[in-house]
């Protein structure tokens, strides 16, 4: 771990302004500096707002001094990725024609990290709409990846990844729609985390695929991911797919271990066809939770192993794009385009029957988490690829999808590094609504793990 | 909806049938450009009616509720 302000995680640097050794605004600024030496060769923002940003430092650490403490995320500099409204602030999706849309009202989740005293630094890259694994975005360029500037760092949401990496944000905000923050957080050594669906408010984020849009967080440790929960949960009304469901403190059982859970592996879904570095890794994080206490065994999913991918996302999407396709279909990058008119293709029987089947699948996943307290996985069969060979057949994106469609919490988190120095991600699943669940497992390994605290060579 | 048997101009037809349903005048490069895709989903269509899904509400797959 480094020694400067930006290298902090969310919990070090609360700490270190409630005992006076530090200042939002220095932290600020350790992190604005951060941003524009890293900038240029990794593409991760494609607005930085540092104006706004010191003026909320500073306004944060005059509330502090006047006694005003609004919680773990007051005068910590956050980013967004760059789908999430900012009133005020240009908000691209990654697009070629929205690249001047200025909302003029904050998404619900901003208006919640501004109310937890949060300092936004600005708005990240990502790929083009979040329609696909890598981030390579032609008009804002290649997000690289902090631990290999030739390499991708994932997707759709690089950009949030590769700055936390690299210590320009503390901590952002992805959306998770097929894996595109559990994908990234692994490529780039972080932990990325989406909630049970409906967890948090999508209202005022540019949708993707409306049944399967998460919001999620990118931290540096599972304690500051339940941090940032703690800021951004609750039932909306206002998003149709909002959970009305108690909101707990999600740092509860942090500190409980693992002793006596079950962990389940479903390896004909989320252990086939894998690197053997990733595998080895996963292998051995399986034994240090034996070591641990807890049970490892094996679950059975038989009817989601044979039915992946469903048409699903592809006609939501295709849906939602109807009427910028028509307007502006020169303007999307040829891939996306295609992807978007061959949505357009699937018969409306197709979509209905893969949302029936979808119940079934959640039926059978409920019933495997009724017998094993987590599912427990590789987040990627491989690590990152490079951005000349990207990611054309969706490979990084084999084990992710599942837990989209069947809306359950999960993260990915450091789980070390292959004979390259590249990282290697570590997935978990838990229950609906049992993330306090999900970070007690998560965090049972971090603290026997030291992955999380190697920070790249920039 | 099988396609092996279908040679190269059967297939493009056949998406541009789907296509104009769906409103999109497409020329044949970006036809071809969306084929392996399109195909790729439109195969799994078969799948779901070898199932049975018995009287399964679509709509429950979006309501989400705790154990």
């Amino acid at each position: 771990m480094g020694s400067e302000p930006y290298d902090l995680t969310i919990r070090q640097a609360g700490d270190a302004l409630r005992d006076g050794s530090l200042t939002s605004a220095a932290l600020t600024d350790s992190v604005l500096a951060r941003i524009e030496q890293t900038q240029p060769a990794l593409r991760t923002y494609i607005t930085v707002t540092a104006g706004l940003a010191r003026e909320r430092a500073a306004a944060a650490d005059d509330e502090l001094r006047a006694g005003r403490d609004r919680g773990p995320l007051h005068g910590i500099p956050l980013a967004l990725k760059d789908v999430i409204d900012t009133a005020g602030i240009t908000t691209t999706a990654g697009s070629d024609f929205l690249r001047d849309r200025v909302p003029e009202v904050d998404a619900a989740v901003v208006t919640r990290l501004k109310e937890a005293g949060a300092v936004l630094t600005g708005k990240l890259n990502l790929h083009e709409f979040a329609l696909s694994t890598t981030s390579i975005n032609p008009f804002y360029g290649a997000v690289a990846n902090p631990w290999d500037t030739t390499r991708v760092a994932g997707g759709s949401s690089g950009g949030s990844a590769a700055s936390v990496a690299a210590g320009s944000a503390l901590g952002s905000l992805g959306t998770d729609t097929g894996g595109s923050v559990r994908l990234p957080a692994a490529l780039c050594n972080l932990v990325g985390f989406k909630p049970t669906y409906g967890r948090i408010s999508r209202i005022g984020v540019l949708a993707f695929s409306w049944s399967l849009d998460h919001l999620g967080s990118f931290t540096r440790t599972v304690e500051d991911a339940a941090l940032m929960l703690n800021a951004m949960a609750g039932y909306d009304p206002a998003d149709s797919g909002s959970a009305d469901e108690p909101v707990e403190d999600f740092t509860r059982d942090l500190g409980k271990g693992v002793e006596g859970l079950r962990i389940g592996l479903a390896r004909d879904l989320f252990w086939n066809r894998c690197d053997e570095e990733v595998e080895a890794a996963c292998e051995a994080a399986l034994g240090l939770y034996r070591g641990l206490g807890a049970e490892v065994r094996d679950v059975s999913l038989p009817l989601l192993a044979a039915n992946r991918r469903l048409p699903i996302l592809a006609v939501e999407v295709a849906t939602y794009h109807a009427p910028w396709l028509r307007e502006y279909g020169d303007r999307y990058s040829p891939e996306s385009r295609a992807l978007l008119e061959a949505g357009s293709l699937i018969p409306a029987t197709a979509y209905v029957n893969a949302q029936r089947l979808r119940t079934q699948l959640i039926a059978e996943t409920r019933e495997a988490l009724q017998h094993v307290d987590v599912l427990i996985s590789p987040t990627s069969p491989v690590v990152a690829p490079t951005i000349e060979e990207g990611d054309p057949r969706f490979v990084l994106a084999r084990y992710i999808m599942d837990f989209n469609v069947t809306g359950v919490p999960a993260l990915s988190l450091p789980g070390g590094f292959d004979s390259r120095g590249l990282p290697i991600g570590l997935q978990i699943a838990a229950r609906h609504f049992d993330e306090v669940g999900l970070f007690r497992v998560a965090h049972a390994y971090q603290q026997a793990t030291d992955w999380h605290t190697r920070r790249p060579p920039l | 909806m099988p396609t092996d048997d279908l040679d190269e101009a059967q297939r493009l037809a056949r998406l541009r049938v789907l296509a104009e349903a769906a409103g999109l005048d497409l020329p044949d490069d970006r036809l071809r450009a969306m084929a392996p895709l399109a195909e790729a989903l439109l195969s799994r269509f078969g799948q779901y009616t070898a199932l049975d899904l018995g009287d399964t509400h679509p709509a429950f797959a979006l309501r989400i509720r705790r154990d």
